[in-house]
């Protein structure tokens, strides 16, 4: 990765501003913090000069020009200990005493001074007075020590600031890296998504915890697309192979009344006839476009409260005697007051899909029973079974598909896509449709997990 | 009756007007939702057939305009739509009946003419009665001639539905929808079944039948002559 790319990351600009404003506010403390050590120190040696040209006065506060020249010779003496110079001249401009070179009077003020030691280095910090008595007193002090704090603090200062700008430019440099890395990764998975793969997944790193939440719900929305585009697919392939046939009839079976029909109402019966199959295929083309709306509908979205024990209850009630007029026996347990978040009409759909089925691929009377409870863990659950001829076990799969139909049902009525509706339903209802050996019979087990109201 | 059609595909126009003139409506078609409500506005109609896709004004805004402007006549959505909330909301837009696409005619027919009695019928009716057959709203009694007829709940709704729209064809859909609410075709014969049962009641032993099958489309109780 090039350093002219990480500039690019907005992470990394990021991190470089926010050390940029770090930095000026470090430096604005500092700079206060400076301003003021240093004047402090200047004022102590201001205080100190000053306490010194008190003491060197008389008891009476004057200066008399003997005693003033004996006790600085004094002090010059022993200037080792005290660190301060003197300078003492008459108002002439003539040295009295003292250990400074002579300066033009008259020098009443502050100066910096050159050092006698000329060191360079060494900086005298002076303030001069003109006595009453016409004489001119300058003490002055070295601040070399006074320097050399401030420049220890700049330098401290200095290395501080490129310290703290080397770590953030690094830590920026390596969470941009990172950063970069799971995009990187994204945006390579993305790439080879649209280029066909569309089972492709984003990988999930396990420690990342932002970016692993982004790539599981972007591997989310992938499966849903997946899902759509895959029932897109099935439905062209259904309207492809399974709705040419009965079209492909439908048209033999007029061609046929076209060639060998003789009277009107031979004709009048093969258009009938013709209608007859026409409905079908609509209603074959109607329920193909109802599960693929189903489908496409965002799961659990429009819902409305619906109380699943009356829609129960209605649909045995209305297929109570349907059922018995194939001498099949219906009955039902259902607990009152069950409700779930869903669509009326399509669990009354997906009910009667599945009573019918029993109702009709069941040549030899069953027992078909309605079963509505309420489980602890999963919320309502809804069991359809009879104990007729059942599902051989490796089909049960097989049967949810569009069209799909056993060979024994083959003979019976049927479009083959009831079971499916009633899958895409209770999927769209946040419910698991499962198919179980009723030991005779089938038992259509459907469990509404996540999708219940008290 | 006289029934104003607004329908922007002039073939389903076509369609619909030659099949409900041949059932001795009188027919206007209109091709948009503006030149609907101008139709509407020039002419009075005891019916109306609208499609909810039109161009330039839509159907349901077609419908809400004229409830706004106070107008009764009873309404049907033609609609390719068909999802519950599709049906939801042409029904709350002021819609007296919806039906999806692809339809047949007799279907058409059928709900025409119960929606055209809907308008004629004012307040509701206590007694209804075909041939010795009575039905009392009030006191929940069904007799015929001198028996009486013992009803289950949804039994009852069927009878007093078909009673009301007497002499008119009922198809098995209307019932599906009115009686049951079921909004789809059902595989099994559902309505047979039930129709079976109340026959049973009403007409088993009894000289006259009367709860007419019309063969493949649907049914209606007929006023002996």
């Amino acid at each position: 990765m090039s350093r002219f790319k990480l500039l690019d990351t907005p992470t990394f600009r990021l991190i470089l501003l926010s050390s940029a404003i770090f930095g000026l506010s470090v430096s604005v403390m500092f700079g206060v913090m400076y301003v003021a050590v240093t004047r402090s120190m200047e004022r102590q040696v201001d205080t100190e000069i000053q306490n010194e040209i008190a003491s060197l006065s008389d008891n009476d506060g004057r200066m008399d020009r003997e005693r003033l020249v004996a006790r600085v010779q004094g002090r010059i003496a022993r200037h080792n200990q005290t660190g301060l110079y003197y300078l003492i001249e008459d108002e002439d401009g003539t040295v009295m005493a003292g250990d400074l070179p002579a300066l033009p009077v008259p020098f009443s003020g502050t100066y910096d001074l050159p050092s006698p030691s000329e060191d360079p280095d060494h900086v005298l910090h002076a303030v001069g007075i003109s006595l009453p008595n016409g004489i001119n007193l300058l003490i002055a002090r070295d601040v070399f020590a006074l320097d050399e704090v401030s420049d220890l603090m700049e330098r401290t200062f200095a290395a501080g600031v490129i310290l703290t700008l080397a770590t953030a430019l690094l830590s920026g440099a390596f969470v941009s890296r990172r950063l970069l890395h799971r995009l990187e990764t994204i945006n390579r998975t993305s790439r080879e998504i649209m280029s066909g793969d569309l089972g492709r997944r984003i990988p999930i790193d396990g420690n990342d915890h932002d970016f692993d939440e982004l790539a599981i719900n972007l591997n989310d929305m992938l499966a849903r697309i997946e899902d759509l585009m895959n029932g897109l697919r099935q439905v062209s392939d259904n309207i492809a192979h399974d709705m040419r046939t009965p079209l492909t009839r439908l048209r033999q079976h007029l061609e046929r009344a076209r060639l060998s029909g003789g009277t009107v109402d031979e004709f009048r019966n093969a258009v009938d006839v013709a209608l007859l199959s026409a409905d079908e295929l609509l209603e074959t083309f109607g329920a193909l476009l109802r599960i693929a709306q189903i489908e496409a509908r965002v799961p659990n979205s429009g819902l409305k409260p619906v109380d699943l024990s009356a829609v129960c209850t209605l649909v045995t009630e209305t297929y109570g005697p349907v059922a018995e007029a194939d001498g099949h026996n219906l009955n039902a347990a259902i607990v009152p007051g069950l409700v779930v978040d869903g669509d009326q009409q399509l669990l009354i759909q997906m009910l009667v899909n599945l009573v019918e089925n029993a109702v009709q691929h069941n040549p030899a009377p069953v027992d078909i029973r309605i079963l509505l409870h309420h489980a602890e863990k999963s919320g309502p659950v809804l069991i359809l079974s009879d104990d007729g001829i059942g599902i051989p076990p490796e089909e049960r799969e097989n049967v949810l598909r569009r069209f799909y139909r056993l060979d024994a049902a083959r003979s019976t009525q049927g479009s083959g896509l009831g079971l499916s509706m009633a899958a895409a339903i209770a999927k769209y209802h946040g419910a698991v449709l499962t198919l179980e050996d009723n030991k005779p019979g089938v038992r259509v087990v459907i469990r509404f997990e996540g999708n219940y109201r008290s | 009756m006289n029934i104003l059609v607004i329908e922007d595909n002039r073939e389903t126009a076509d369609y619909i007007a030659t099949g409900l003139e041949t059932a001795g409506h009188s027919v206007m078609v209109a091709e948009d939702g503006p030149e609907g409500l101008r139709t509407l506005h020039r002419e009075s109609f005891d019916l109306m057939i609208v499609d909810r896709m039109l161009p330039g004004l839509d159907g349901l805004s077609v419908v809400q305009l004229i409830r706004d402007q106070g107008m009764t006549l009873p309404v049907l959505f033609l609609s390719a739509l068909d999802g519950v909330d599709d049906r939801v909301k042409g029904l709350k837009a002021g819609g007296d009946d919806y039906l999806v696409k692809p339809f047949s005619l007799n279907e058409l027919e059928a709900r025409v003419d119960a929606l055209g009695r809907r308008a004629s019928i004012s307040g509701k009716e206590v007694l209804l009665r075909a041939g010795d057959l009575e039905m009392n709203l009030i006191t929940r009694r069904v007799t015929r001639g001198a028996a009486e007829i013992d009803l289950l709940p949804r039994e009852w709704v069927l009878l007093e539905y078909l009673l009301t729209n007497k002499g008119k064809l009922i198809t098995k859909k209307m019932l599906l929808e009115k009686i049951w609410g079921f909004h789809f075709d059902p595989r099994t014969n559902v309505v047979e079944t039930h129709i079976s049962r109340l026959r049973h009641k009403v007409d088993k032993g009894f000289p006259v039948e009367l709860i007419v099958t019309v063969r493949r489309f649907g049914y209606m109780i007929r006023e002996p002559v």
